[in-house]
């Protein structure tokens, strides 16, 4: 049965087949509003415990595949030590929301001497950075087999997993290399890179006996790609990942059409043998004729950047200093926020420190990075201080102010709502930087002295230390 | 210009040079060509210069005293140092063995065609661009398309600020490339073939673009004073001290070599890009740090891969970076140096099936083609170079060389190398005194003496057979062959023929259908192949045309130093030659007991 | 009696009477055996099976199932418009060459079945008042910030600029409030002192903006400028009616400005079309640095670039992207400790991968800065553009896999 277009599934289809008996253990309140949850891909059948009995088989696998992704959703690991890719509803994310962000593996290589290779995996492994007061991480480490001998493999696999609980990739053409990898991690269910036309019996061999799944590659070859799938799903292989080559370079060209098109044909075209998480090696960077190791992170960083934007599933990267990292999980990031809500927090005031009658009252948007950022900078200047959050529907100051949300009228609303002038003696307001243009027209909608902040939070310490309390106006 | 008046006889070239009174020997010794170990240069520093004059009052010392003064015993042997010495009259020179450079430079060059020259060491011009439309700097390599070389840290900031005509020196490998250093002047770069001797260490300095060799050097391994068997040595590496000891005296023998080779080639050490180097499988784990001691136990696991290391790590005065790659051994006996006469003698490249042969302080005997090889070794002992035997000793001055025997009067004639009185014995002119008794009836067809036979006697430990009476001999003793060192000879021999014999017969190879004999070392060089086959150490191969190869070990290194083709070649030879252990095998108890006959002189000889 | 004398004395009868019998049925019978012997002769039993091998599983293939496929080649009823940048002598301005943007026919560098019409453009940056700037984004630029025309050439003659953007931030009220006069000015000596199109920047107040970009229209008539920008804001304040009829007349285009709201872009093309045909109108519809909210931009882009593929006439138009703005990001500038590197690799990065994003989104031209980021950008524009696409080297695909990468481990 061909997968309908998310956009296309009703959920009174989706209704009719739940149990239907209204029981609310869901959390909804009736399985229509299940049903709206599901559809929107809110919720997931899982939450629905009565569709496990055996009477409700036949509608479960019915309802499985009515709002399956077109795109696999393929997991790889473990319990709590896995990563889902895949799972993809839509080509372009303003369709619906993308799912499942894009897992970034750091690669390492069993040529390293030990020492080594736990200190890049400990690095990795480690690297972390807080943005929007989320953790920014690298998902996996793939382990890739240089030497082509079985037990330096499987000694480095075990390195690896002695050092950092992480999902894998286990990297080899050799099917005997991977088995001994296996060996070591079988348990972990990692990812097998890959299965081409000489080795795939091999291939699907271990991908059968350890539960694994399994990497298809076939560069530049699209009719390649689709006729190992279709053979390896003969062989009972289900969990596949689609590897089209990456090409730097000239030859990104090539790799983004191909991802394209896998990506279009499995969602537009309904071709099941293209539905797959696609995975891209911005790693090839460092695999041309360029020796200096900051101009390869730099077009990895570039390279992985690009096919973050057009569709990968997993990334292979080299680079693990944090410069040429940072922006890849950002844009990772940012492109998997559900389109139809901004990341926004509350508006209203919040309190920092402990302020008294003559604490500063600051002012900023509701966009979740300019609060978090503003607050940060709050916290480590050490100030008491009000600070009212507007709702600027999510965007920053800057967007807020050219898009007129954040407008006089706003921050007289704002003010007014908070209560903020309950709790304070003066009326002197302190705008950001970024809305210096408002100040006027602001001061007349509040009947507050306007005062211009620092155009970036982090000048806030100083400003406020050389500018609070206010002299006279 | 007139004539210079004096004659000086130089042996063993027997070339005559012209000479003034006052010359300098050593001047008149590199003057005609002969290479003579002077590692200091001949300023009086390290003794090696070492050379036989006579007669004795042809000389007279001259320069001060050498920092390494000869001993007594050494001069009482009539031992001289050419750099102190000057000729006043006519004289024999003889250059002994221990002050020869053994490296033959003939047959290096033959191992590597012209044309397939593909070192492991390249130089690439470094091509270095700051850009402004990017960040960092573009650091490529002009022409070079092999695998992602790997660059350490110090070095990637050199190559950032690297300036125009800078050169990168790469060493490839199969297992991955590295950048070696950064080159401001372009120039040669060099490579160093080293034959790691139990007894000599042995090494060619070789342009690595042309396959040239510009100096050579060979010096006694200090591991000596150690132990002159390679047992005692590896008994003395049990433990970590003993090890490091050995090893650094290895170093030290090395950084010799060098210092001649490149003083010779007027190029500093610092263009050394690569070494190779073959020995037996003890003197390369000694090399690389290993300890030897597994090897003493008969099943000894022998990894049959190069085994490298860094000139650093090492000890050798070259960049430390400088990587030392050794031929890889079959088995705790038969070594790299085994698998370098392979090499040398082509045996992988020819469909002839061929019997190699190494007689040395082991015998390593190997037996194949290019699809197929088989591989022992035997305890011969030293007897084939004059150890073991009352009267043996080394070929140099005063060694007899050559014996024929009169059948009527048992007289033995005895040919020597220098001149004056025979002092001893040396490996090929035992083999043919054997041969020559033998055929005068003195031996039994069982090497024995026989009782009555001309030319046997009573001597105080048992029969004797007179090569030279004492009153004709520089040591004012008779030199005869004993009963004893008959038999030892006979254990010999018949070791080596035992152990080619079974070979043969395990591959079922007839000795007519071998087609080529290489003979390696001295034994290959100097011995007598009448005596050789009619002694019977090996069985007559009538079909094979017989080759010495020499060095076979050092021509070894040296075709791997310009060839990864050889050197993957190397690999190859080493992971598929079957090792048959003696020891272990039935086979060889009979065919040593079969062989501890003489065999019939009326046999047809080539 | 025992058994035995019971059978003899029986014997006979018994003989006799079991003759007679059919069947006997023994009751209360037992054996008992020291040892039994069964022989059972070969082929006594069939296997169940029929004698063949039982098949373990599903069949396997032995051999690669044969596939096929087939690419899409879509078709689209509506393409963007195309607008030309800059007028030549011919066309009455004073321009080397005249750069056209726009023209698309399919999504952006998506399935590459046909040559880009128009490639991407990049117009470097000059500011006429010194503006706080991060130290690694004004680098390349030290000598050269107080005098614009001097900036402009050195943006072409160093760094082969194919546009310049002259923002006039000196004429905002808030900052020096230059007059118009001063501005048209600054603008006449940089088109003096390069040949190649023109963007010209306000200061975003709306009445301000459209006395400056009158008088420079006026002066600069025939040159074919890109007016940066007009707003919806200038529809309120009642400007927007006097810059169009400026463009219109003096021959210039306009740029749409308008907040990360197509619906806002509509209205405010429909405004403009009042004034200026819609082949001189270009939008900018807002770029967000990366991880400020570059995603709100790209996913605008894309949907703008589809409706209008779509036959949408009123989002027919190429797009611009502000990409020096990604230098707003702290992470960009902002020292941080050493694994993160300085702001001279993470300033050029960020304003790389902002444009970027959004070169794939489709914008036809890019405002930048850095010339390691224009460098990035032009790289990628090359290689993405490149008809017919280039060949990959057959068997190199999977290096990466295997291959030594070097120092690292």
């Amino acid at each position: 049965m061909a997968k309908r277009s998310i956009t296309e599934t009703s959920p009174i289809e989706v209704y009719r087949l739940l149990p239907r008996t209204n029981c609310a253990e869901c959390g909804e309140p009736n399985c229509m509003a299940f049903a709206t949850r599901l559809v929107n891909r809110e919720l997931a059948l899982e939450a629905c415990p009565p569709l496990a009995r055996a009477e409700y088989t036949e509608a479960a696998e019915a309802l499985e595949a009515l709002l399956a992704p077109p795109v696999r959703a393929v997991r790889i690991g473990e319990g709590e030590c896995a990563v889902t890719v895949g799972g993809k509803y839509v080509v372009q994310r303003h369709e619906f929301t993308y799912h499942n962000p894009t897992a970034c593996a750091i690669a390492v290589d069993d040529a390293a001497p030990p020492d080594a290779l736990r200190q890049r995996v400990r690095t990795a492994a480690d690297f972390s950075y807080n943005y929007i007061g989320r953790d920014l991480r690298v998902d996996a480490v793939a382990v890739r087999s240089t030497t082509g001998d079985r037990d330096r493999f499987r000694a480095a696999v075990e390195t690896v997993m002695g050092e950092c609980a992480l999902p894998l990739l286990l990297c080899s053409p050799d099917p005997a290399v991977l088995r001994a990898g296996l060996e070591a991690a079988g348990s972990r269910r990692p990812l097998l890179h890959a299965a081409d036309r000489t080795n795939w019996r091999e291939m699907a061999a271990l991908a059968l006996e350890f539960g694994c799944p399994l990497a298809v590659s076939a560069p530049d070859d699209l009719a390649g790609l689709r006729s190992l799938v279709r053979t390896l799903r003969a062989w009972g292989v289900e969990d596949l990942v689609l590897d089209p080559g990456t090409f730097p370079g000239p030859g990104l060209a090539r790799t983004l059409r191909n991802f394209a098109r896998c990506r279009n044909a499995a969602i537009r075209a309904d071709d099941d043998l293209l539905g797959y998480p696609l995975l891209g090696a911005p790693i090839a960077a460092f695999a041309g004729e360029e020796l200096d190791p900051v101009r390869c992170a730099f077009d990895e960083a570039v390279t992985a950047s690009a096919l973050l934007s057009r569709y990968a599933d997993i990334l292979v990267l080299q680079g693990i200093e944090g410069w040429s990292l940072l922006p890849t999980l950002f844009w990772r990031f940012n492109l998997y926020t559900d389109p139809r809500k901004p990341v926004a927090v509350e508006a209203g005031l919040r309190e920092f420190g402990s302020p008294d009658r003559n604490a500063p009252v600051l002012i900023t948007a509701n966009y979740a990075l300019t609060y978090f950022t503003v607050e940060s900078d709050i916290k480590a200047a050490n100030l008491s201080c009000y600070l009212v959050v507007e709702d600027t529907g999510g965007l920053s100051v800057e967007s807020a102010v050219a898009g007129r949300y954040f407008s006089a009228a706003g921050i007289a609303e704002a003010v007014a709502a908070s209560g903020v002038a309950e709790r304070v003696d003066h009326r002197v307001l302190v705008i950001p930087g970024l809305a210096a243009r408002l100040s006027g027209e602001a001061a007349e909608a509040t009947g507050w002295r306007v005062l211009v902040g620092p155009k970036d939070s982090s000048g806030l310490g100083p400003y406020l230390k050389e500018r609070w309390p206010p002299g006279p106006a | 210009m007139p004539t210079p008046p004096l004659k000086l006889v130089l042996h063993p070239s027997d070339r005559t040079v012209r000479a003034y009174p006052g010359d300098l020997l050593l001047d008149l010794v590199r003057e005609a060509g002969l290479a003579l170990e002077s590692v200091c240069g001949g300023v009086g520093e390290c003794g090696k210069c070492r050379v036989i004059v006579s007669p004795a009052d042809a000389v007279e010392e001259a320069g001060g005293p050498c920092r390494h003064r000869l001993s007594a015993a050494d001069r009482a042997q009539g031992y001289l140092l050419a750099c102190r010495t000057r000729l006043v009259r006519d004289a024999e020179l003889t250059v002994p063995v221990e002050s020869r450079i053994v490296a033959p430079k003939i047959l290096l060059p033959a191992l590597v065609e012209e044309g397939a020259l593909d070192p492991a060491v390249r130089t690439y011009p470094v091509a270095v661009e700051d850009d402004p439309f990017a960040i960092g700097t573009s650091i490529r390599l002009t022409g070079y398309s092999g695998a992602r070389p790997r660059i350490d840290p110090g070095l990637l900031s050199r190559l950032r600020d690297a300036e125009d005509g800078c050169i990168a020196v790469v060493h490839e490998e199969d297992g991955g490339a590295r950048i070696l250093r950064v080159e401001r002047t372009p120039g040669p770069v060099y490579g160093l073939a080293i034959d790691l001797g139990t007894t000599t260490v042995a090494g060619a300095l070789v342009e690595l673009e042309t396959g040239r060799v510009v100096g050579t050097g060979a010096v006694l391994n200090r591991q000596i004073t150690w132990g002159e068997e390679l047992l005692t040595r590896c008994a003395f590496g049990r433990t970590a001290r003993g090890l490091q000891t050995l090893r650094r005296a290895a170093a030290d023998s090395i950084s010799l070599v060098i210092r001649a080779a490149t003083s010779e080639a007027g190029v500093s050490a610092d263009r050394i890009a690569e070494v190779v180097l073959a020995g037996n499988t003890v003197m390369t784990w000694i090399a690389a740090g290993r300890s030897p001691a597994p090897l003493e136990l008969v099943d000894a696991p022998v990894d049959r891969r190069f085994i490298g290391f860094d000139a650093g790590e090492f000890g050798i005065p070259l960049r430390p970076e400088t990587p030392v790659r050794c031929l890889p051994a079959i088995s705790r006996f038969v070594g790299g140096d085994v698998v370098g006469d392979m090499l040398t003698a082509g045996i992988g490249g020819s469909d002839e099936v061929s019997l190699l042969v190494d007689l040395g302080t082991n015998g390593e005997i190997v037996l194949g083609c290019a699809e197929w090889r088989a591989c022992t070794s035997c305890a011969s002992g030293p007897a084939f170079e004059g150890g073991g035997i009352s009267s043996g000793m080394r070929a140099m001055a005063g060694a007899i060389e050559r014996v024929r025997v009169d059948p009527e009067t048992g007289a033995a004639v005895c040919e020597m190398i220098g001149s004056g009185r025979p002092r001893g014995c040396c490996g090929s002119g035992l083999i043919d005194a054997a041969y020559a008794m033998y055929r005068a009836g003195a031996l039994d067809f069982t090497g024995r003496l026989v009782e009555g036979a001309p030319g046997v006697r009573r001597g105080p430990d048992g029969l004797e057979f007179l090569l030279v009476p004492a009153e004709r001999s520089a040591t004012g003793r008779a030199i005869t062959l004993t009963e004893q060192d008959m038999a030892y000879l006979m254990d010999s021999k018949a070791a080596v023929l035992g152990a080619v014999t079974v070979l043969l017969d395990r591959y079922r190879v007839r000795p007519s259908e071998v087609r080529h004999l290489y003979l390696a070392g001295a034994f290959g060089a100097f011995a007598d192949l009448a005596s050789v086959y009619g002694f019977g150490i090996l069985p007559v191969l009538p079909n094979a045309a017989v080759h010495a190869i020499g060095n076979g070990s050092l021509s070894g290194s040296y075709a791997a130093l310009l060839s990864r083709t050889r050197r993957r070649e190397a690999a190859t030879l080493a992971g598929s030659t079957v090792y048959i252990d003696l020891l272990v095998d039935p086979a060889f108890v009979e065919a040593y007991a079969a062989a501890l006959k003489l065999p019939q002189p009326s046999r047809p000889m080539d | 009696m025992n058994g035995r004398d019971l059978i003899g004395a029986l014997g006979p009868e018994l003989l006799v009477l079991l003759r007679s019998a059919g069947r006997i049925e023994l009751e209360g019978f037992s054996l008992e055996l020291d040892e039994l012997e069964l022989r059972i002769p070969l082929g006594a039993f069939a296997p169940a099976n029929g004698g063949l091998p039982s098949v373990a599983g599903p069949e396997r293939p032995n051999e690669l199932l044969p596939a096929e496929f087939v690419p899409e080649r879509p078709t689209y009823p509506g393409r963007v418009r195309e607008v030309a940048l800059g007028a030549t002598r011919r066309e009455g301005g004073s321009r080397g060459r005249s750069l056209t943007i726009g023209g698309a026919e399919a999504p952006a560098f998506s399935l590459f079945d046909r040559p880009v019409v128009n490639m991407p453009v990049i117009s470097m940056d000059v500011f006429d008042t010194r503006v706080p700037m991060p130290k690694a984004l004004r680098a390349p630029f030290e000598e050269v910030r107080d005098d614009p025309a001097e900036w402009a050439r050195l943006n072409v003659g160093r760094f082969g600029a194919k546009a310049v953007t002259v923002h006039l931030l000196s004429t905002d009220p808030l900052i020096r409030n230059a007059s118009p006069r001063e501005a048209a000015a600054t603008v006449e000596a940089v088109l003096q002192a390069v040949d190649v199109p023109l963007i010209i920047g306000g200061c975003g107040d709306p009445r301000k903006d459209a006395a400056v970009f009158s008088e420079v229209a006026a002066m600069a008539a025939g040159e074919r400028l890109l007016l940066n920008s007009v707003t919806l804001d200038m529809a309120t304040a009642k400007t927007l009616e006097t810059v169009a009829k400026a463009a219109a007349e003096h021959g210039h285009n306009l740029l749409a400005f308008t907040g990360l709201e197509l619906n806002d872009a509509k209205e405010l093309n429909r405004r403009i079309y009042e004034y200026l045909p819609p082949e001189r109108i270009v939008m900018d519809l807002t770029t967000v640095a990366l991880g400020y909210g570059l995603e709100y931009s790209f996913s605008i882009h894309e949907r703008a670039r589809y409706a209008a593929l779509m036959g949408d006439t009123e989002l027919q138009h190429p797009t611009i992207s502000g990409s020096t703005n990604a230098w707003a990001a702290r992470e960009a500038w902002m020292p941080m400790p050493p694994t993160y590197g300085g702001p001279e690799l993470r300033g050029p990065l960020w304003e790389a991968e902002t444009a970027l994003s959004l070169l794939l989104a489709g914008v036809d031209i890019f405002m930048m800065s850095h010339p390691a980021a224009i460098g990035a950008l032009r790289r990628m524009i090359d290689a993405l553009c490149a008809w017919p696409l280039e060949e990959v080297p057959e068997g190199h695909a999977n290096d990466w896999v295997t291959a030594r990468l070097g120092g690292e481990a």
